[in-house]
């Protein structure tokens, strides 16, 4: 399938370089510009001598080019990628020069070394050093944890109304300390929580809300060795316990499916770390997972995904009780289709599943929920999603601009929506029409800060 | 009270004041879970968070979205006309409402509009902030906008503009519920037709209409005004805004037999005298009470800079039409100016002869203005934007110059003159693209800044046939920032308005939103 100018857009590492790339779509700026079945790949005239020789693999899609830039990817590849959807016209039939079939073959070429690998069995890891390894780390985590116990009692007996800003340091320097014990994920919390304090009305509500499930967390640790193994794997999860991918490859549960890309979304982190959720759903089954991936300094990521679109792959999920998050396990190289459209439970069905999901595994920050009938309305000053006929509705945590689009292309009539919940608001990440195929008629763009 | 509520009661408080609420209210299995919580074990250390924690995560899987108060407005209507579906077009609309200039994105707009497409919904939001930030551009964006974007403009107040009546409404709604553009097209068309009707239509309502709107309505009378407005028109002279009063008077100039251009004559002819076959002028010694009854204000503003006779004397030469002053004397416009020119009262005269053919166009008057020393530059564009299009152009011929040496100068009149829609003709654009093209060929972008702008003015203003001159402008290997972007935004709306010329009518074509084709 050919990216529509949205979706090429969607995977600009920046603003910056969206911008640039629309700078460059006279197609006198291309002197060659063609496509093979599996790619398409021009040469950009720059203010050097030498054009730019930029050329994308369509099985990811995957971008090269020999301009010097570190964005990724770069504003050559991404013009080539816009100029693909505007003017496909424009573009030759031909077979790729060597320049663009050497890195064709020398991509088949790792993937296949890669999946070799894969296949081999991995030397088998010394057991009992992982599991002394495990044991130094369960015991920084455990003395940790009791401090924090004693310290949560303590804001408890003085009460939550005592908090206030001068407070902010002493909570710092305990998601500090959480971090020095190991526990990244308590640390995260406690930062979060102190975010809280005095922030809007019915602040103390959510702190309690984030304080009790933190103790949870806390009394769990202590319990650890009468846990399961998949809500021990649940509790590492929580705690910021690193999950290794080799481990995980050879032992995580695997599913082979065709998956619909969902949604994704960027979430800038700081300045120069990019999150980035892409929320997928197995066709037969039904399986939603997440794919977590972070990019530092605008390198970019290394497989693009394109909501709407549907392609098969294996994936292989952490452990744990009713896990979501998965990598990437195979991915054949074979262009994405444009799926049907995502099939959505009734409302009763989509609460049921997160009240499972939620008894589960009760840590989960985010969860996908997918509305069949929904439309996102403006009231007070707030963005509300209004679930089916139900005069219901939930909040909705999305920039102006965005939501003026999400409603210009709503008109008031229903779409089916899906996006992230945290248990107080709803982020839409994309949005269909509601009897309509399989692209969506809005998917969130930019990255959220 | 909600369990909830009790612990985040005591949470407040703390644990050190008040105990942990016990669980007693809940039944089932959550109830007995709680209450196992609560057991007394060797520490009480976190009991109000472990339990909070509970009834956190059992709140988190029962969570029951709250209500929210019926939308009582309808859904948008169904659109006529078929969205856009192009994505380089789109591309192309996207970019100009994004990063301008104004002209280019009137151009996208209309263009669309008239060959019968209206935007996407991705397009709305970008094209009704486009119009809150320029007013001159909302009549083009209300056009382009179908019925999913009034309706969308009617929820947000920033687009309050772009409400209203549907385009397809009778003349009667769009009277009663349209914007003020609305309300006005709907008086000049009445006029058209039927000028009584129309002037009744508006003097029913005037009464109640803010200032504003009485100014903008009342302007609406231009079409077709004849000697029966006068009664009208005279009884707002005394209305209390200025607006009002000034939109009154310089349409009461355009009837010589009215009361108002009887009085204000009297009160000019004395000053004017004869001695022999010269002309004297004098300006008026004294502010003259009945001048408040016609809008003539005796105060001088503090900053004007014109003395305080020369201010009266101002006042009553741009109320009196022009004419008067062709047949008083028997001088043509030019001889007027020329003895306009060694008199006392220049500036006054100047200024007030202005003002009235702006007021009530002479093209006689507009072509000796022009002809002058540019007195004031500023007045230039207006008057040239009066004239038709050969009398405007065989100016700019005159300033453009055999060797194109004006081409900076006339562009900038140009886009003074020409309405946004509007372009000079294909002869004379071709000769000054030809100009441009000529200097850039010849390096002069390096240096003259001023030639930078103008290019990307021209690129958005000149006729059609004559951008493939200002098509692919030669490219030095090194450029500096300013000039690289000149040049890239050069290009960037020389091929927009090229594409969007493309744009077939779309009852004869399938680019709509439903049907993804490609041209």
């Amino acid at each position: 399938m050919s990216l529509s100018t949205e979706a090429v857009l969607a995977l600009a590492p920046d603003d910056a370089s969206a911008k640039a790339a629309k700078g460059l779509l006279a197609p006198a700026k291309w002197p060659t510009l063609a496509h093979s079945d599996d790619a398409v790949w021009g040469e950009c005239q720059g203010s050097g001598s030498k054009p730019y020789q930029t050329q994308v693999d369509l099985s990811g899609p995957v971008f090269r080019c020999s301009c010097p830039s570190r964005k990724f990817p770069c504003k050559h590849g991404l013009a080539l990628m816009l100029l693909r959807a505007q003017s496909e016209a424009s573009f030759t039939a031909a077979a790729p020069p060597p320049w663009v079939a050497d890195w064709l073959a020398s991509r088949r070429e790792k993937a296949e070394k890669k999946e070799a690998r894969a296949a081999e069995p991995a030397a088998a890891p010394d057991p009992a050093a992982a599991a002394k390894r495990d044991a130094q780390r369960w015991k920084r985590i455990e003395a940790g944890v009791q401090e924090l116990a004693r310290w949560l009692d303590d804001q408890t007996q003085r009460g939550l109304a005592a908090l206030g800003s001068e407070q902010a340091e002493g909570w710092a320097a305990m998601a500090a300390r959480m971090v020095d014990a190991q526990a990244p994920g308590l640390g995260q919390r406690i930062t979060q929580a102190a975010e809280l304090i005095g922030a809007g009305e019915g602040w103390p509500a959510r702190l309690l809300d984030r304080l009790g499930r933190l103790q949870l967390i806390v009394d769990a640790v202590s319990r650890r060795d009468s846990l399961s193994p998949a809500t021990r794997a649940d509790l590492r999860a929580a705690l910021g316990w690193p999950q290794d991918r080799e481990a995980l490859l050879a032992d995580g549960e695997r599913v082979n499916d065709h998956w619909l890309v969902l949604g994704q979304c960027l979430d800038e982190r700081d300045t120069k770390l990019v999150e980035r959720h892409v929320w997928l759903q197995g066709r037969v089954s039904g399986r939603r997972a997440l794919l977590l991936d972070y990019s530092h300094g605008g390198r970019g990521f290394e497989t693009g995904w394109v909501s709407g679109s549907e392609r098969a792959a294996v994936l292989c999920f952490y452990p744990g009780h009713a896990s979501q998050r998965a990598v990437v396990a195979e991915l054949p190289a074979e262009a994405a289709s444009t799926a049907a459209p995502v099939a959505a439970n009734d409302e009763a069905g989509e609460w049921q599943r997160m009240a499972q999901q939620i008894a589960a595994n009760p840590w989960q920050p985010l969860l996908p929920l997918v509305w069949a009938d929904a439309v996102p309305a403006r009231h007070g000053d707030q963005w509300w999603l209004r679930l089916g006929a139900a005069s219901q509705a939930l909040p909705m945590q999305l920039a102006a601009a965005e939501a003026w689009q999400l409603l210009a292309h709503s008109g008031g009539a229903p779409l089916r929506v899906f996006g992230e919940w945290d248990g107080e608001q709803f982020a839409p990440l994309t949005a269909w029409a509601a009897e309509g195929a399989g692209t969506p008629v809005w998917t969130l763009s930019g990255a959220r800060t | 009270m909600s369990h909830w509520n009790t612990l985040l009661q005591t949470a407040l408080v703390g644990t050190a004041r008040q105990p942990v609420p016990a669980a007693d209210g809940m039944a089932g299995d959550f109830g007995a879970l709680l209450q196992a919580l609560q057991q007394p074990t060797d520490t009480a250390q976190g009991v109000l968070l472990r339990v909070a924690g509970a009834v956190a995560v059992g709140r988190r899987a029962g969570f029951v979205a709250p209500g929210l108060p019926a939308d009582d407005a309808p859904p948008a209507a169904n659109d006529t006309s078929p969205a856009l579906g192009d994505p380089a077009l789109l591309a192309v609309i996207a970019d100009a409402l994004a990063a301008g200039p104004q002209r280019l994105q009137h151009e996208v707009l209309a263009v669309l509009a008239t060959a019968g497409w209206r935007l996407p919904p991705s397009l709305l939001p970008a094209a009704l902030d486009a119009g809150r930030r320029d007013t001159a551009l909302r009549p083009a964006v209300v056009l382009a906008l179908g019925e999913r974007g009034r309706w969308l403009a009617a929820r947000n107040d920033d687009w309050r503009y772009a409400v209203g009546a549907s385009a397809q409404a009778d003349t009667q709604t769009r009277w009663d519920e349209g914007s003020i553009d609305q309300r006005r097209a709907v008086l000049a068309e009445q006029r058209r037709d039927d000028p009584a009707g129309a002037r009744e239509r508006l003097a029913a309502e005037l009464p109640q209409l803010p200032a504003k709107e009485r100014a903008v309505l009342l302007g609406a009378l231009a079409e077709n005004l004849g000697p029966d407005d006068e009664t009208l028109l005279e009884a707002q002279l005394k209305d209390r805004a200025r607006d009002v009063r000034q939109t009154v008077v310089e349409l009461l100039q355009r009837l010589p037999a009215s009361a108002h251009v009887r009085r204000v004559e009297a009160f000019l002819a004395p000053l004017l005298s004869s001695q022999g076959a010269t002309w004297q002028l004098n300006a008026p010694e004294a502010a003259d009470p009945r001048w408040k009854d016609d809008a003539i204000d005796a105060a001088r503003p503090t900053h004007d800079s014109l003395g305080e006779r020369a201010w009266w004397l101002y006042q009553l030469v741009r109320q009196m039409p022009l004419a008067w002053w062709t047949a008083r004397t028997g001088l043509t416009p030019a001889a007027l100016l020329d003895w306009a020119a060694q008199g006392d009262w220049h500036d006054a005269l100047l200024r007030g002869w202005n003002e009235a053919v702006l007021a009530a166009p002479d093209f006689d008057w507009c072509d000796a203005l022009l002809d002058r020393p540019r007195a004031h530059r500023g007045g230039v564009g207006p008057l040239l934007a009066l004239l038709p299009r050969e009398r405007r152009e065989r100016h700019w011929a005159t300033q453009l110059g055999d060797a194109g040496q004006g081409v900076q100068d006339v562009v900038a009149f140009a886009d003074q003159a020409c309405a946004p829609g509007d372009t000079p003709s294909a002869a004379l654009s071709l000769r000054i693209a030809q100009a441009l093209r000529m200097r850039v060929e010849r390096g002069d972008l390096v240096n003259d800044y001023v030639l930078r702008q103008v290019l990307g003015t021209a690129a958005a203003l000149l006729h059609l046939d004559a951008l493939p001159l200002l098509a692919d402008l030669p490219r030095a290997a090194e450029e500096s920032p300013g000039l690289a972007n000149a040049l890239a935004d050069t290009a960037r709306i020389v091929r927009a308005r090229r594409l969007v010329a493309t744009l077939p009518s779309s009852s004869s074509s399938s680019l709509s939103t439903s049907s993804q084709g490609r041209p």
